[in-house]
């Protein structure tokens, strides 16, 4: 399966490049607090092609996060970084990244991991890349 | 002295104190500790002091095993035996290989390691290796300035490697024995067979052979079987006068067991996020005190005993940026180095890990005498089936998961193998590590092994055994140093047995 970047997630990674440069999260695009999460947690990976071909096969292989949407899974991803998406505010957006670094150490100590295309990945790791996946393959409609 | 046998007379009868048969690291480590003293010693080497395709293929034979497993490059057969092209590696074997445990069948030797250890040191100036510092971790980083990974320690360790030059036994102790009043060293004298007396507990003579030159006998009070890891057990198997199954093989152990360790390079790449990480310690050579020295990443005991697994080590080497897909820093951010692209920042962006891995001691894995197939000699050529088992490619996995996850918990990258693909076949470059082990192995029972303790073979009063053949299980280390410090123990134990 080719995983297709729609133009909007295109336009997406790359008002979120810009905002970034600026140091401007959301930047005034009117994304919700858990669209901002959602997003934290995409930019975390670095390469998005990649990140959706190893987030389309973990999703592949768990049926569980096949049913899931974007924003059930990101709350997921929250959830286990100790952050409720139904009341995350601006300085828990910001924590983001520090607290997924430290949630993936965490997992790799607990073993709570996976192999994804020969790769052993952290859990938290593989739903973020489920969750580009999840994004990419469901907006673009 | 050495004696080229192709010029000695057809029939002729030599007479020894002792004869060692085999002139490689076992055997000539044997010869020199009877340098000086009052017993005479025959030295029978099938080769000359050069390659020899010709004497070279007495070594051919069938591989009936897994194909990855090649029986003709593996050894050399003139003066010095496969040190002639080993690579050095070297370190003893760890206390816990020497254990029966219960999670590995067939697994215990009936010596430890403390009977060896004043062995082990002792071998270190034979193989040139310096100073005996297999356990001090922190001389080799003091000397270094490198750091070592801060590893779990519950789980794994950083382990000194010695690299000896590598000592190469036929030129470097050459002149030595060619020197010596007491020691006589045949060149080109292959031998076709051991012949016990009757009831075949004491050997009195072999029968030898030079090729298109003389046969000859060689009688002596003590034998010393020395021709390595596959021709020790075929030469009892051999020798069938009065013992039809082989001498020494009243319980069918001769040739059973044959273990090498497994390799996969790689087992794992790990490609990390980390852009100043530096292995130096790892994969550079570094001088300490006299010797070479380098690191290795090692399980411990408490993992072994706790998983229940063989013992294996990693070796770490850079490889370079080869991946063609940006998929090594793809976590790098998460890690905690956010707008770092390793790539961008290092040529050294992966590690491959070597792993060597300990085979469980299998009786089905070994080398029996061809049905069909003759030497130059006549004499049935070996075949070799080498064989692991479902539980090494289990260890094999749980090894390279161990490493992956270390490696992610230390925030420093992520594993990749092909058996995190496919967990139930072995990957295509699993190969043997060409350390042919086990055909004559060391056991306190005759039931369940070739030789006793004191490397005497059961059943007969004047044969011992020397060389990686006597290794009842292999943990993870290179053998030399191990033969070595055997040959020594060995050699002591003659001293006293053929003392006046």
């Amino acid at each position: 399966m080719t995983v297709k970047q729609s133009r909007r997630s295109v336009l997406k990674v790359v008002i979120s490049s810009v905002c970034s440069s600026l140091l401007l999260p959301g930047c005034g695009t009117g994304e919700s607090k858990p669209e901002n999460a959602a997003r934290q947690i995409r930019e975390q990976l670095r390469h998005h092609g990649v990140a959706a071909h190893l987030g389309r096969l973990e999703v592949e292989a768990n049926p569980k996060l096949k049913s899931m949407t974007p924003m059930q899974l990101t709350a997921d991803v929250l959830s286990s970084i100790d952050l409720d998406i139904n009341a995350i505010n601006d300085a828990q957006i910001d924590s983001i990244s520090e607290r997924i670094s430290t949630r993936i150490r965490q997992d790799f100590t607990d073993e709570a991991v996976t192999t994804v295309d020969g790769w052993l990945l952290s859990v938290t790791e593989a739903k973020a890349c489920a969750l580009v996946f999840l994004d990419i393959t469901q907006s673009s409609g | 002295m050495l004696i080229d046998s192709r010029e000695l007379t057809d029939g002729s009868s030599l007479q020894a104190d002792i004869c060692i048969i085999g002139g490689g690291a076992a055997g000539i480590t044997i010869a020199r500790e009877f340098i000086g003293t009052n017993n005479k010693v025959i030295l029978l080497e099938s080769g000359g002091l050069e390659f020899d395709q010709q004497i070279q293929s007495l070594y051919s034979g069938d591989n009936t095993g897994l194909p990855s497993f090649d029986i003709d490059v593996n050894r050399l057969r003139y003066f010095g035996g496969t040190t002639n092209h080993w690579a050095g590696h070297s370190r003893p074997l760890d206390p816990i290989d020497f254990e029966e445990k219960e999670w590995m069948p067939h697994s215990g030797w009936p010596i430890t390691r403390a009977d060896l250890e004043t062995y082990y040191q002792r071998a270190q100036p034979v193989l040139q290796l310096g100073g005996y510092d297999y356990e001090n971790l922190a001389k080799l980083t003091r000397a270094t300035g490198l750091e070592a990974l801060a590893l779990d320690e519950r789980r794994l360790k950083t382990a000194v490697y010695g690299q000896s030059p590598p000592t190469r036994f036929g030129i470097e102790y050459r002149n030595e024995l060619a020197r010596a009043a007491n020691i006589q060293v045949y060149l080109y004298a292959n031998v076709l067979e051991l012949l016990p007396n009757e009831s075949a507990v004491h050997v009195d003579y072999l029968r030898v052979a030079s090729f298109k030159g003389p046969r000859f006998r060689v009688a002596a009070r003590q034998f010393i079987l020395a021709t390595g890891g596959m021709e020790n057990a075929r030469l009892l198997l051999l020798s069938k006068q009065f013992t039809p199954e082989g001498l020494g093989n009243r319980n069918d152990l001769v040739g059973r067991y044959f273990m090498d360790h497994v390799l996969l390079r790689p087992g794992l790449d790990v490609s990390f996020t980390h852009p100043g990480l530096q292995l130096g310690l790892y994969h550079a050579l570094h001088d300490v005190e006299g010797g070479k020295k380098f690191a290795i990443v090692a399980a411990t005991e408490h993992l072994l005993r706790k998983e229940r697994l063989a013992n294996f080590r990693i070796h770490l080497y850079p490889t370079g940026p080869h991946y063609k897909t940006p998929i090594g820093g793809i976590f790098s951010d998460l890690d905690g180095f956010a707008g770092e692209n390793p790539l961008e920042k290092t040529r050294n962006n992966s590690i491959a890990m070597h792993m060597v891995l300990e085979p469980v001691p299998n009786p089905d894995s070994r080398i029996t005498l061809s049905q069909n197939k003759l030497d130059i000699f006549e004499q049935p050529k070996l075949e070799v089936k080498w064989l692991v088992e479902d539980a090494d490619l289990t260890h094999a996995y749980r090894a390279m998961e161990l490493i992956a996850l270390e490696f992610g918990r230390m925030g420093l990258g992520r594993g990749y193998s092909q058996l995190f693909i496919d967990k139930t076949r072995w990957p295509k470059h699993m190969e043997a590590g060409k350390h042919h082990c086990g055909t004559t192995r060391m056991s306190k029972d005759p039931k369940t092994g070739v030789i006793d303790a004191n490397c005497k073979v059961f059943g007969v009063d004047n044969l011992h055994i020397a060389g990686s053949s006597v290794f009842p299980t292999i943990g993870y280390a290179n053998p030399t140093i191990t033969i070595v410090a055997l040959a020594l123990r060995l050699s002591d134990h003659l001293k006293y047995t053929l003392r006046p």
